[in-house]
């Protein structure tokens, strides 16, 4: 039991370990379009604004952009 | 054991780590114009002068809005030691060169295809810009872009303007 549970540890930390920052000057693919985490932003915008008026409450919902970086 | 996950995890989270900041010596490059007619830019010509360093790619939403506003930036400090210089970090120099021609460029462009000098300024994000003082230190690091910043980046190379004059 004791070294399976070492096992497990140590696979997790290789995984994590594998994990990779992409450098903000090396995003130029995540910043296409089509790479975007929501494929209609003007409906986005539009939805975000009927749920304001709606629920009197907004955000907490999505994250932003899609990777590029950009503010 | 939980030695070893420790200095895994340490190392796994060593990307993280940032080296540069406000104070310290800018680092040196030299990059190639993106103008046709404009020379290599190296950092140590300007030294002596206060730098508006700004980090910058075609595929970046807010550069579409930072460019014009350096564009008056510059046309504002022409008679002051005020340098401006944008570094593109596009892989294609074809695509930074598009971007430009959309704007009346009146200030130094050069390119970083390796994005070396970026990594070198341990930019956080696309555009990033860093004001260097005459004496070639960081005075101060600006991420991304929204309208109104540029008041803000205005006000402190008035500052160090007034501070160099004194």
């Amino acid at each position: 039991m004791n070294y399976l549970k070492q096992l497990i540890l140590s696979c997790a930390t290789v995984v994590v370990m594998g994990c990779e920052t992409v450098a903000p000057w090396d995003r130029e693919v995540l910043a296409r379009p089509e790479m975007q985490l929501s494929t209609d932003p003007m409906g986005d915008a539009l939805f975000e604004q009927v749920y304001l008026s709606k629920e009197a409450s907004a955000g907490g919902y999505k994250t932003a952009g899609g990777g590029c970086g950009c503010n | 054991m939980k030695r070893f996950l420790l200095v895994a995890l340490l190392l796994a989270n060593a990307n993280y780590a940032r080296s540069l900041g406000v104070g310290e010596t800018a680092p040196e490059f030299e990059l190639p114009s993106l103008l046709p007619d404009r020379e290599d830019l190296t950092i140590s010509k300007t030294r002596g002068i206060i730098t508006y360093l700004d980090f910058w790619a075609s595929w970046c939403g807010p550069c579409n809005i930072s460019f014009p506003e350096m564009i008056e930036l510059k046309d504002e400090f022409k008679n002051q030691p005020v340098e401006v210089i944008a570094i593109s970090v596009d892989k294609k120099r074809e695509l930074a060169r598009r971007f430009l021609g959309r704007h009346r460029i009146n200030f130094k462009v050069a390119i970083d295809v390796t994005g070396n000098t970026a990594e070198a300024f341990d930019v956080p994000g696309m555009p990033t810009s860093f004001i260097i003082d005459s004496k070639g230190k960081i005075y101060s690091e600006h991420e991304g872009f929204r309208k109104g910043d540029m008041k803000k980046i205005r006000e402190k190379i008035k500052t160090l303007l007034i501070a160099d004059q004194t």
